[in-house]
């Protein structure tokens, strides 16, 4: 997550501290900015203005808004329903429709292959074929499988296929 | 079908049916120059098709019976099939006699080599799931210390 600071340095020092241990990394084109009371306000990004006093709390509101960034929305039997990702088994490509498999229920999602792709990355989900990512956490087995590809059984007993490409891209993420 | 048969793989074969060719002329007697060549591409081709079929067959076995126990079953079913082949073959083209020690020590090859690779592939998919716990285990931890 990239956020940018609008502060006193001896503010900027503090959050730095705080945000050490984290992935929070500070950037210049950010869209999110942490801005000193006192300080103005850039326009067309979002601005939340502290006291010096509180740098505390305006850290505390970007990890939550961190950690509701794990939240998938998706729309099954006439509602929107929030997600964890960790609850998600498999993400597919189903005719031009986009869809997300947990334990109990499919969903359907509104954005990009690619996007769910790019933003879950580092929470386990990866790409294995042109129009399925996997939660790797949700894999139960790897089967090595004829015309060197892979086969993934997930927990509920599903079979996903990983197709060559994606098999080096896989042993890759794997170390193997 | 196609789209999933691996080229590679073929090469490997026919590859290996050239290594074949050549063990095989080591263990027939009196062979000259043009026919060791013409056997030894003869096997190279036999491997390059052997290759292919498999790789043909292969790709038509839905991932529904994907499970450690039907791949390394798969396997070696065609491994032993594709050894009697081999016997088949070379036996009808150099009339080969079974009780020759040279013959049987090919076969006794063959197997040995179709043992080691049972070892290495089982190790690797062994290797290979440890990996994947290692690899869960540090996003378990990386979402926990989010959390």
């Amino acid at each position: 997550m990239d956020i940018n600071l609008i502060c006193s340095n001896k503010v900027s020092e503090k959050i730095l501290k705080l945000i050490k241990n984290t992935d929070i990394v500070i950037e210049k084109d950010a869209s999110i900015i942490l801005v000193e009371q006192g300080y103005d306000m850039p326009k067309g990004k979002i601005s939340i203005v502290f006291e010096a006093i509180d740098y505390l709390e305006a850290v505390e509101i970007i990890l939550k808004e961190k950690k509701n960034s794990s939240l998938i929305t998706g729309y099954a039997l006439d509602r929107y329903t929030l997600m964890d990702v960790k609850d998600v088994l498999y993400l597919e490509v189903y005719g031009t429709e986009l869809r997300c498999r947990t334990i109990d229920q499919m969903y359907n999602l509104k954005r990009t292959l690619s996007y769910y792709e790019q933003k879950y990355k580092s929470r386990g989900i990866v790409r294995i074929n042109k129009s399925q990512l996997v939660n790797m956490l949700a894999v139960k087995e790897i089967v090595p499988w004829f015309n060197s590809r892979l086969v993934l059984v997930l927990e509920n007993g599903r079979e996903l296929e990983v197709s060559r490409h994606y098999t080096k891209v896989l042993k890759e993420l794997l170390e193997l | 079908m196609f789209k999933k048969i691996n080229i590679r793989n073929c090469l490997l074969s026919a590859c290996i049916g050239l290594i074949i060719g050549i063990l095989s002329i080591y263990s027939a007697d009196s062979l000259t120059f043009k026919q060791g060549i013409e056997s030894l591409l003869r096997s190279g081709s036999l491997g390059l098709l052997i290759g292919t079929v498999v790789e043909a067959i292969t790709a038509l076995l839905p991932i529904s019976i994907a499970k450690p126990k039907s791949y390394f079953f798969i396997n070696n079913l065609l491994a032993v099939f594709v050894t009697f082949l081999v016997v088949l073959i070379t036996s009808s083209f150099y009339q080969v006699d079974f009780s020759d020690y040279k013959y049987q020590r090919f076969l006794i090859l063959i197997l040995l080599i179709v043992f080691i690779v049972n070892i290495l592939e089982y190790y690797y998919y062994i290797r290979t799931n440890k990996k994947l716990d290692r690899f869960k285990r540090s996003i378990e931890n990386r979402n926990r210390d989010e959390y």
